[in-house]
Parts: structure tokens; sequence; C-alpha cells
């Protein structure tokens, strides 16, 4: 059903519904009949005519079109009135004069439909209670929470859309939780920065001095911050960037979704980099990831990203609600032993994993005064001393990159989500969205397509995907994107056949639709059999 | 490339500063730079001015962007924490660092590349939003690094080292620094060190954003006639506003002052600015005029040097953004986790009934620390178990207290030293053992107590006028501990002395008796944050 309010976007409204759909529309002003399709219901209500025999005030008339639609829909749609005027209630909580006038606005349009229009239509909206504990919140709040949780204490950031409210979410909860009731004062920092190159630039001051510290942004702001990015991964500092994915390239559609930052972001930074991503797929996930982020960049002294998208982002979901172990440990933070005077940690190693060293580590908590030392972006020797001999620089780059959770790392958060696996030769669906992807594979399989399916939940990738794809011949990734990234990424690092590999791409802007996966899947599926007979024929003739 | 070392080697009868440092502390690595190269001078000059700061190496944290200037961090305070970042944004990391920790100090080391051209837009933000440090632009008007191209600084009309005449308008930094509110604004000139290691010791104990622009020839590219930044030109055309010297509290005034006005200025944390102007008409407190004087000097070629602009009582971002006084870096999970709230230590536990900041034990802060703070643990009184029955009668609780400083560790009954003599003590290791009188008979009645929000220096002062070593610290009927003599900082006392020292002036000017509200408060911090008397008994 498509309710059509918008002339300027008439003729695209009417050409996207299905066949037999239904055509909601305002008909105070007549419409030529070139402007409807004959496949299509269409129901007219002079909503325009109605406001202004009511309305006097052109603001109100303009309004409360919209209220009295809503009313007819729910006559005609058989939605609880009850129901629309206890949202009204939440609406407009303290202003009590507005919520009367929308309640009559909403009787007026059940009123004249019940009178002048068919109802009902046979589409119904049913109460439901599906919702069980599932909570309603968008991603970039529940990031902004996670942050709180993981124990970030500095943000600075710069406004860019979809990413703006991770950090203005972040300033409401920890105008909630974070501030000493003793003193008053804030147990937090949020700058709002001149740019993103600044913004990255105090994440990159204040996880060097030992705070945990975020930055949000989309794909423009991670194209500014990519020197520091590669700063914060020679120099070894944690950093933690939300990056609300939106259309690129440049300005490209801000205010639409897709998944294109991948490789931006696995390899940001001239040079050879690597960088830790982590793939939430709904806001539960942006939370649980954005805490895990933190963790994982102290504890690994690199940038962590958490690759939401705006879908993702801004949208309300319903998900599962958040948990928080009670005594939880947020992993030892820089500081916590052995901080050196500035907070920071002294050149301590790290279970011998590649980290930094300093012949004075082990003072640095005990004598404050010795656990200094001079960071920069330049080579530099195991004593942090400056140096451009090759066998330094290799040293250098290559603990980089065993410092990068490793596949067989417990840590690395990068579990892959096996689900219905046992059929040997059937394929392999990676990536993406939970909600389409699960919808598609309920699809599939009564069509006997049979798949097992996998979520990719992080970069660089844990074994098990490897496993995986080895165990399947044909693999198909699921992306939101036109060059195929996550592909790439599999690719470039898992040394697989392209050939095995099957891109699903979906990158026009909108959420991906399970319809939209099926689609590619059955047509790939049926063409290949296609081809496989036509080989047969071939072979017999 | 090159890394050397200093040799270890020292004379061993190297004079020591008052934390104990001699001026090798402070110094760094040897410079690579070219030899007479006028960063160096800076180096030297900032390794004097910590010096003599009594600035513990370590409480320092140094950072820079690229370029010849931003190597120089390696040159000086090697024991120091650095961080050379990248080209033109180390005002934002600094930015971080400083938000991350408020209890270091911070030097911001640039060039003019790195602060005029590439970061001159962090370089505006950083002095907008007032981030606490000391902002300091070796300026020599050249890419030094590589090889001798213009910088936005190079004056229109000067000639490069190739003879090439710079035709665009020069950035002047200074200007840009007054214009954007920064509160410590100051031009200096490499080879003037007298004048630059006082502009220094001032910026560096600045309560905001200090900047100084430190004029300094590169004697590689930038050096010939035709230069304006040459050392002959500015020489030739230094205009100097005034004289400076900085005076911590209770130092011994020592520079030598020609003719000619001085002013002192007071600052926020009781240190002084003396000034000696140089022009009547100046006025280094006046924003306004400042701008006007240095643009209509500037405009008939002269490089106006000294300090042009404080504002003594500056505030910095974090007072902006009441960030909590413990450095965020410090703050434990209890404080920052909304769930998962559990207390490792009685000592937080305890405070965090009292309603108190936890404890940080081993935060130690440049900034003011107050009592509670400063307590070492084994005087805070664990009133974990025993809150209720304080509240039920504060008398009882007191008694203990005294019993448990007669005991032994704490020293002489708490307070009032002066009450417990050794032969009031009978001979016995506690006070309130063996003899027959009771610690009630001897102990001070209504004693001074003090809250725990009270500065450190606040309370020293008490001290001070009183005589006494401890204080016992209260809040409402609550004890939560003894503040010992020992508790405090050496720059803290130092900052106490001299509060003392002015508070005494301050009196005797007031009146010949002088009054006991006047005594018991601080008259120059025009706080009302005074310390009471104990309610009870």
């Amino acid at each position: 059903m498509m309710v059509a309010m918008n002339p300027q976007t008439w003729d695209a409204d009417v050409a996207e519904l299905e066949p037999g759909g239904y055509l909601f529309y305002d008909s105070t002003r007549p419409m030529p009949p070139s402007k409807f399709r004959p496949d299509i219901h269409v129901i007219g209500m002079p909503l325009t005519e109605i406001c202004n025999a009511v309305y006097s005030d052109p603001r109100q008339r303009q309004l409360f079109k919209n209220i009295v639609y809503v009313g007819a829909l729910s006559v005609l749609l058989e939605i609880d009135p009850e129901v629309i005027e206890k949202l009204f209630g939440e609406q407009y909580r303290g202003k009590e004069k507005l919520l009367a006038s929308n309640v009559q606005a909403l009787h007026l349009g059940r009123d004249f439909a019940k009178e002048h229009l068919q109802w009902p239509l046979g589409l119904r909206v049913r109460r439901a209670d599906r919702v069980g504990d599932g909570i309603f919140i968008d991603g970039n709040s529940a990031a902004a929470l996670g942050c709180v949780y993981g124990g970030a204490t500095v943000a600075a950031w710069y406004p860019i859309t979809p990413s703006s409210s991770v950090a203005e979410a972040f300033q409401k909860y920890c105008a909630k939780f974070r501030v000493d009731p003793a003193t008053g004062q804030n147990r937090y920092a949020i700058v709002q920065a001149e740019d993103e190159i600044a913004s990255i630039g105090m994440v990159v001051g204040a996880g060097w001095n030992g705070a945990r510290a975020f930055t949000a942004t989309s794909g423009p702001g991670i194209s500014l911050m990519t020197e520091f990015i590669g700063l914060a991964y020679f120099a070894e500092i944690p950093v933690t960037i939300i990056n609300v994915q939106r259309g690129g390239p440049s300005t490209g559609m801000p205010t639409r979704t897709q998944q294109a930052d991948l490789l931006a972001c696995a390899y940001a930074s001239h040079g050879d980099t690597k960088h830790v991503l982590l793939l939430p797929e709904d806001p539960h996930e942006c939370f649980e990831h954005a805490a895990c982020a933190l963790d994982l960049a102290d504890r690994l002294q690199t940038p962590v990203f958490v690759m939401t998208d705006l879908d993702i982002g801004m949208n309300q979901r319903l998900c599962k609600p958040f948990a928080w172990e009670e005594g939880r440990r947020l992993r030892p933070r820089q500081g916590d032993d052995g901080r050196g005077a500035g907070g920071r940690q002294g050149l301590r190693p790290l279970q011998g994993r590649g980290r930094r060293r300093h012949p004075l580590a082990h003072l640095a908590g005990h004598a404050p005064d010795r656990g200094s030392y001079f960071t920069r972006g330049t080579t530099r020797d195991p004593y942090a001393r400056y140096s451009e001999r090759g066998p330094d620089y290799i040293y250098n780059v290559e603990r980089l990159l065993k410092q990068v959770p490793h596949r067989r790392d417990p840590g690395a958060a990068a579990a892959g989500q096996d689900r219905r696996t046992g059929h040997p030769a059937g394929r392999h669906l990676l990536r993406l969205h939970q909600p389409a992807m699960a919808e598609a594979l309920e699809v599939l399989e009564p069509q006997g397509i049979h798949v097992d399916a996998m979520r990719l939940r992080a970069f660089p990738f844990p074994d098990s995907v490897a496993q995986f794809i080895a165990a399947h011949d044909q693999v198909f990734v699921v992306e939101q994107n036109r060059d195929a990234q996550m592909r790439s990424l599999l690719v470039n690092e898992l040394e697989i056949d392209p050939a095995r590999l099957v891109k699903v791409l979906h990158y026009d802007g909108t959420p991906i639709t399970a319809r939209f996966i099926t689609g590619a899947i059955t047509q790939f599926v049926r063409s290949k059999s296609a081809a496989a007979a036509a080989v047969a024929k071939g072979a017999q003739a | 490339m090159t890394y050397i070392a200093k040799p270890p080697l020292r004379h061993p009868t190297l004079e020591k500063n008052r934390v104990g440092y001699t001026r090798r502390d402070y110094e760094g690595k040897i410079s690579t730079l070219c030899a007479g190269c006028g960063h160096d001078s800076i180096s030297a000059a900032i390794i004097q001015a910590c010096w003599e700061l009594d600035i513990e190496p370590h409480r320092v944290a140094k950072l820079s962007g690229i370029g010849c200037s931003s190597k120089t961090p390696d040159y000086f305070l090697g024991a120091s924490h650095g961080f050379n970042t990248v080209h033109g944004r180390m005002p934002s990391v600094l930015t971080g660092a400083n938000l991350a920790n408020r209890d270091l100090l911070y030097l911001g080391v640039s060039g003019d590349g790195d602060s005029a051209s590439i970061g001159l837009g962090q370089f505006a933000h950083a002095m907008r939003r007032g981030v606490r440090m000391a902002y300091i632009v070796e300026n020599n008007g050249v890419y030094g690094l590589t090889k001798g191209q213009f910088s936005a600084t190079a004056d229109q009309g000067s000639k490069s080292k190739k003879g090439v005449v710079n035709s665009d308008s020069p950035v002047d930094l200074v200007g840009i620094a007054l214009q954007l509110g920064a509160t410590y604004v100051a031009r200096g000139f490499s080879g003037t060190k007298e004048q630059l290691v006082p502009l220094i010791k001032g910026a560096i104990q600045h309560g905001g954003a200090a900047f100084i622009d430190v004029i300094s020839p590169c004697v590689a590219f930038n050096n010939h006639p035709g230069s304006t930044k040459s050392y002959d030109y500015v020489r030739e055309h230094n205009e100097s506003v005034s004289r400076i010297d900085f005076i911590a509290p209770g130092q011994e005034i020592t520079a030598d002052y020609g003719p000619g006005e001085v002013v002192e200025v007071r600052q926020h944390d009781g240190t002084f600015l003396r000034l000696r102007r140089l022009h009547a008409d100046y006025d280094a407190t006046d924003r306004e005029r400042a701008m006007a004087y240095v643009q209509q000097h500037q405009s008939r070629g002269e490089v106006v040097t000294g300090l042009l602009y404080v504002d003594p009582m500056a505030t910095d971002l974090h007072t902006a953004m009441n960030t909590s006084a413990q450095p965020l870096n410090a703050l434990g999970k209890g404080q920052l986790c909304p769930g998962g709230r559990r207390w490792t230590s009685s000592t937080h536990r305890c405070a965090d009934r009292a309603g108190l900041p936890p404890i940080a034990a081993r935060s130690v802060t440049m900034t003011e620390r107050t009592v509670f703070q400063s307590m070492s643990r084994k005087h805070v009184v664990r009133v974990g178990s025993r809150c209720q029955r304080a509240r039920g009668g504060l008398r009882d609780d007191q008694g203990q207290l005294r019993q448990r400083a007669g005991d032994g560790a704490a020293g002489p009954a708490a307070g009032h030293p002066d009450r417990a003599r050794p032969d009031d003590a009978g001979g016995g290791p506690g006070a309130g053992a063996g003899a027959a009188r009771k610690v009630r008979d001897v102990m001070t009645p209504k004693p001074i107590c003090i809250a725990p929000e009270l500065p450190v220096s606040d309370a020293v002062v008490i001290m001070l006028e009183k005589g006494f070593r401890h204080l016992p610290v209260l809040r409402g009927e609550r004890i939560l501990g003894v503040f010992s003599a020992r508790d405090a900082l050496p720059r803290e006392i130092g900052t106490a002395m001299g509060l003392a020292e002015f508070n005494e002036q301050v009196n005797d000017a007031a009146a010949a008796d002088p009054s006991p509200e006047c005594l018991r408060r601080p008259v120059s911090r025009g706080r009302s944050r005074a310390p009471y008397e104990a309610r009870a008994s």
C-alpha cells in the first residue's frame, strides 16, 4: 500500500507499487487517468478539502492533513485508534493542547473514512506480541552506550550525517551516568572539533595519554583521517573509530546506506597497514562491538573500526536487549598496571607478542620518572630511538603485523556464525544483515536450494572463515557495495580462488532485502544448472 | 640521520634544583640541527626555564609536528614524555592528551610551516578553545628540512637565499593568537635568552592557552641580507615592549632591573610576573591595545618582542567543560562503567559512602590538589564500618582517632603537636597508654579542622600560621583522616609560603591587630573555601 502525498514523486511512487497494490491519495484535485495504473486499487480521499473546511489557519490545514489520513488508514487497515492515541500521548507529553487537536484530527479522518470509503480493505494491521524482551533502539545510540560501558572518557567528533547522533547520544548518556554525584564534575570530555582531522588527532592524543577515546564519522571523515590512522598504527596508539557508512565516494548519497568503506578502512593510510574491523549486524552488536572495540584497541594498541552503516545506525530496530555481565572486566587499561607518570604505559612488553619494549619498562609503575619515552611516526629501534636502518624498519612492521589479532586469537571477536552446516556441496552465504539474510534462507529452503550461512563479524578473518569457504564449492558473498569489497578482502587475505566467490551486490542506497538476495541466488543457481545442462547436451551430441 | 645520546657522565657537584635535578637532567639528545640554528637556543631556553621552575621532567609532555622545529623536542627534556605527531596537527593531539590527563604540563613545539601553513586551522582552534599549554612556534620564515622554500610567515618583499622575492603577505601568528583569545601571547627572539627564558617560564605556568612566537633565524637558508628573519635584521629592528621576570612564590628576586616602571602581575597559582614597562603607553593586560600596538609597530618594520598580552586569571578548556579534577585517564572502571559497579579497595568504598570522589592513589596533580587527594592512605581513617558510630557521636570517634594517632603511626596527637609534648607521653610509647592521664585530658577540645575539598596549599597556609603539622579532615561530622605536612609537595609548600607571607603583609597593612577571621582565611585566594571549626565537643 502506498500513501502518495508528495506530488513531486507521484510517478515514481505509483510505479513502485506491486500489481494489486493499493494507492491512497488526496483526491481534492482531480488527477488525469494517465497518472494511474490499471493494475492497482485506488483510494481517493479529499484531504485538503476536509482540512480547509475544518481549519482556518493555513499551517494547521497543512499539518493536520497527515493526521487525517492516519485516521482514515486506521479505519481501512483496522488499526485500534487507541494505540494511535497512546502514541500521540507519548509524542506530545507536556503539550496537552497539541494532543487534543491531533486526536480531533485523527477522528475527523476516521469518521470520514467510515462514512465514505469502502472498508475494511482486507489488508490488516494486527496487534501482535512477538517482541518478547526485545528493545527498540537505533544503532548509533547503542554504539554510544557501548562506548560509555566500554570506558571511553574522551570523544572528539565533527558533525557528519549519519554519525552525528553517536556523539550526541554519548553526550546524553554521559550526562546521565558519568557525572560525579559528589562534585558535579564530568568524568568525560567531548569536543566538537574543527574537522575530522582534528577529531582523530584528539583521539590519538588521548589514546597516547592512556584514556579510552573514540570518534564517530562516516566515509568522507575516514578519507580525511587516514594520515592519523597511519600514525596511530605505526606509533601503536589505541584509537576507536565508529564508521557509520553511507553511500560514497565523495559526498555520495549522504542519507542512504551502503557498506562501501571496507577496503578504505581495512587498509587505511599510505604504506603497509592492516586494521581491525568489527562488523555489527544490528544495534545490539553496535553496543557490543563499540565496547569491545575500546577494549581491543587498548589491548592491541592499534586503531579499531566499528563498521556500522546508516541503516543500522539511524533506524530504530527491534533487537536483543543489551547485557552487561556484572563484573565484566574491561581489559587492562594501558595505565592500570604500571602507569607511567603521564598515565601512559611505558614501553612494556606484553606477553611477548611483538610489543614495544623498554629496558626500564618494569620500573614504570614504581619510578614514574623512568617511564617516559619519545613516541614518533618515524621508524625506531626496539628502544624507541630514531632509526632508518633497514633491519629496524623490518622489525617494526613485522611486529605490527603480529600485533593485529591473529586468526587464532580468542579475543579477536571475529567468530563467524555457522548456521545449518552439513551440506558439504552446498553454498555459503557471507556477511550482512541478519534479518534479511535469515528471511532469505527461509525462503530458499523450500525451493530446494540448500545453503549454509556464515556471517562475518570481523576483519582480519579468523580461521573458521577459511575453513568454511574450503568446505564449500560455491560461496555467495552478499554485500552492499559495487566492487564486492568484502570479496576482495577474502580473496586477498585468504588467497581464495576468486571463481569460487560469487558476488551478490546491492548498492542502490536502500537497505538490502530478502527478496533481492533470494532473487540473485535463485537466478545464479538456475543459470548454472541450465549451463550444466547445455554442457551435458553438448557432450551427448 | 644518526642518533647520538649524550654521555651519562656528570660532574658530582652540579647544582640541583628544589626537586633534586641538575640542569643536565633536563637535556635531551645531541641536536642534529645545523650549527648556529636558532632552534637550539630555544631548546636551551626551555631547559633553563624548566630547571629553574623546579618542574620534574616526567611531569611534562612535549608534543610537536613535523619540521626542523618539531625535531627539537628530542633535544631537550629527554626524561619527559614526547610525541612527534603528523605535520601541522600537533594542536589536536595535544588537546586530546590534555583532556586525558590534566595533570601534566604540555609543551607544544611547532614551526612556521607547521603552524602557519598546513596547521593554521588547528593552531587557531587550539587557541580558541583555551587548551592549557605552552605553544612555542620556532619561526624562521623558511622550510629548512626541504631546503629553503618560503613559509607563510616570510615577510612580503623578503628575499630567499637564491634571491627570489616573496610576494605573498605574511601570516602574523601573534596577531591571530591575540584575536582568537589566547590568554598569554608573547614574542621572543632566539638570540636574546634573558628575555626568552622568563617568557617560557610564564607560559608554562600560565593557566590557559599560552603562545610564544620565537623568531629563530635559519642559518642555512634564511640568514642573509634581504631576509627579515636573520640575526642581524631582528637585532636591528627589535622593539621590546617589556622585560619580564617570572617569580615563583617565596623566590628571592635577583633580577636586576634598570630604570622604568615595574608592574607585578599576580597569577591564578600565586606566581608573579614582574614586568618592567619599556614603553609607558603599553599595557600588557589590554588585549585591544596590544593588538593595535603590535600592528602599528609591525607596519613600521619593527619586530615587537616581549610579553604582549596576558590574562593572569585565565582558565582553560577543562574549566569550561567541567571535567573531573581527577585526570580522565586515572578513572577506574567503577567510575566509568555504569554496570558491574564494584569497588575494589576499602578506601574507595569508604570514600563512596562518604559521598566523595574516590581517592586517586597514584594521581599526582600539577594543578591544585585537594587535601583529600593528597593524604596518604595510611592516614585515611577507614570509617567504612565506623560510619554509623561516627554518626552517633563524633566525640567517641575522635577519641579513637587520637589513640590511633598516638600509637605511633601518625606521630603526635593529630592536629596539635604542641599539646603532646614528649614529657606528656609519660615515657610510654603511646600517649594514651601507661600514664594515668587520659587522652581526653590533654587533647585540644576544639581542634581546627579542614574540609577535604580545601586545596593543599591553603591547608599548609593554616599550618604555617598556626604552627601545626597535622590537621584533622572533616566532612560534616565524619572524620575522614588526618592531613599531615608531609602529604604536601614541595611546590605546594612553596605556594603556601608565598601566600602566608602575602597574607601577613595584607594583615599588617589592614589593621594593627589582625582579626582572627583574617588569619584563618587566605585573603588573596579570593575563595570562600575557608576551613571551619569542628562543630562538636
